[in-house]
């Protein structure tokens, strides 16, 4: 039997509030089997007009972005089809090479807050690892990585902390990371991509951790990157804003790389507080598909890690 | 000047399991201000036979047997039509690029063919490898792996620019010696993406001997990142050199999808 997908996407770049580029691209995938027959020419005329209208009314927020003028901003609006049209925009905001990634109804707080954490200054690396706390949601990376690259990859699940809990949630069901739960819902860049299951929105949650601040810990606020090594299983994290807090006094680091096994991560995860917070951004690529997935953790605080 | 360029084009691509058939057109207008990219409502190519691509992949899942593991493939044949503000062009393209692991290491060729010698080669050298460990002090990267170095070695190292008939702007590629300066040609890897200046088809200039005694680097572990390189010698050893010293290079004639393309060059290092 023949699977079909359809998608329309608008891609919009924004300098200092100016518009400098602007994709529309739209097609269709027929899948029978292990074959895919894609074009960029609709079957159905009707449904491409609806997938492109759905794009333009949900990227039509062009005049807050122009008053933004201290950022690039790229958004992407993309209005797909598999039996429903569903539709999702994600925004990258930059300041000074810093990235976060937000929605519409987020945008001006998320700019406003990228901004605050770009008004300090840097300082130095501290010489030697110390134990770390993910504010911001910013844990939701360390398990995407750790966890959720690790399901993807079929990997074995590890011994984790009993309060802490790591799920894919989609459309299509949860996925149990921690479990070793393949992410339920099967997703592609574009109609002319393989879908793969891929992680959609991911949210960590706690139940009775233990919780102490350590008196002398780095403080993350927003990393710049992940990445998920499945033939060693070790995570890295580039780390694009933290603080180095000392007798509760914050002093801005340099952006720096957390490097550990995964086995490490669950090893070093030794408490949590609150309920998940979102988190500002992932995009995650695989087989050089790119795609948004929402981040949702608690405050996390993990041992020293490398 | 606004600048309309259009581009028709068909591809087939081997991706593990799946055959993608892939058609389409589309537009990108430069006003000077915008770069603006919309699909177009234009005829479709002729279909392409995936028969080649379907062999080449085979033969590649093939050689690769446990303890390799074969990570990525991808296969692929197109054929494209340009026209930039009437200059109009064709050209049609193969690309393997495979990815073979030994854990903890991993293996990564790209090539511009359907012959698979290279392939066999890399696949027999992880098949003798261990883990990742020292590399030999001294080596000669093959034709294929010193063709992945050339874009790195721009402004350091004596390069040619080999012409060709057009860039991505229909305009004609002269041959030339690269230099730090503004490279004449655009580089349009896909009508979506907005060109940028690069330089085309670059050429090794012969200087010194290759010793042919050392040990041959057939693979690349990773990516290139400021001319450190992870290399996988046809002996199995692997490891990390330092690719800044070299001592000499015999350029040859085979062409890889390095940048803006790289022709062949064994380099000793």
């Amino acid at each position: 039997m023949s699977e079909f997908f359809a998608m329309a996407s608008r891609d919009e770049l924004w300098s200092r509030g100016a518009l400098v580029e602007t994709r529309l691209t739209h097609g269709q995938a027929h899948q029978s089997g292990t074959e895919i027959i894609a074009s960029d020419s609709f079957d159905d005329r009707g449904l491409r007009e609806e997938l492109r209208r759905a794009c333009d009314a949900a990227g039509a927020i062009s005049r807050d972005i122009a008053r933004l003028t201290d950022a690039r901003i790229r958004m992407v609006t993309t209005a797909t089809y598999g039996g429903s049209v569903s539709v999702q925009t994600t925004i990258v905001v930059t300041i000074a090479d810093v990235s976060v990634v937000t929605t519409p109804e987020n945008l001006i707080s998320d700019h406003a807050a990228l901004a605050r954490l770009l008004a300090s200054t840097a300082a130095r690396h501290p010489d030697r690892p110390l134990p770390i706390v993910w504010r911001n949601g910013s844990g939701a990376v360390l398990l995407h990585e750790a966890a959720g690259h690790a399901a993807e990859h079929q990997h074995p699940p590890l011994s984790w902390p009993r309060w802490l809990r790591a799920r894919d949630e989609s459309a299509a069901g949860f996925a149990d990371l921690l479990a070793g739960e393949l992410p339920r819902a099967v997703r592609r860049e574009s109609f002319r991509d393989v879908p793969l299951p891929r992680m959609t929105s991911v949210k960590v949650e706690q139940n009775g951790a233990p919780f102490e601040l350590p008196t002398r810990r780095i403080e993350i606020h927003l990393v710049s990157g992940g990445a998920y090594e499945p033939l060693t299983e070790s995570v890295t994290i580039r780390v694009a804003i933290a603080d180095l807090v000392q007798n509760d006094r914050p002093k801005r680091l340099s952006p720096f790389t957390i490097r550990a096994s995964r086995r490490e991560i669950a090893r070093a995860l030794i408490g949590a507080e609150g309920r998940p917070q979102r988190y500002p951004g992932v995009i995650c690529s695989r087989e050089g598909q790119e795609l948004f997935v929402a981040s949702h953790a608690p405050l996390l605080v993990t041992a020293e890690l490398a | 000047m606004k600048e309309v360029y259009r581009k028709r084009g068909r591809v087939i691509r081997r991706e593990r399991e799946h055959l993608v058939r892939v058609s389409e057109a589309g537009e990108a207008v430069d006003d000077g201000t915008t770069f603006s990219v919309k699909p177009l409502e234009a005829k479709h190519l002729p279909e392409i036979d995936s028969t080649a691509a379907n062999a080449a992949a085979r033969a590649i899942e093939a050689l690769v047997e446990p303890p390799l593991i074969l990570e990525r493939l991808i296969v692929s044949e197109g054929s494209a039509e340009h026209d930039c503000n009437g200059a109009k062009w064709s050209e049609n393209t193969r690309r393997v690029h495979v990815a073979i692991a030994r854990p903890p290491i991993r293996a990564i060729v790209d090539l511009a063919g359907f012959s698979l010698e290279v392939v066999e080669r890399v696949v027999g050298a992880l098949r003798r490898a261990g883990s990742e460990r020292e590399a030999p002090r001294h080596v000669r990267l093959a034709p294929h792996v010193g063709a992945a170095l050339l874009p790195s070695l721009v402004g350091a190292e004596d390069l040619e620019q080999a012409a060709a008939a057009h860039d991505g702007k229909g305009r004609p590629i002269e041959r030339r010696r690269v230099s730090k300066s503004q490279p004449p040609n655009w580089f349009r890897p896909s009508y979506r993406a907005r060109p940028v200046r690069a330089w085309f088809h670059l050429r090794a200039i012969h200087r010194g001997q290759v010793d042919r005694t050392l040990p041959e680097a057939i693979a690349l572990l990773a990516p290139i990142e400021n001319r450190t390189i992870h290399i996988l010698c046809d002996d199995g050893r692997a490891g990390t050199i330092d690719a800044s010293r070299i001592v000499a290079i015999a350029p040859d004639e085979t062409w890889y999808p390095y940048a803006a393309g790289a022709f062949g060059a064994e380099i000793m290092l």
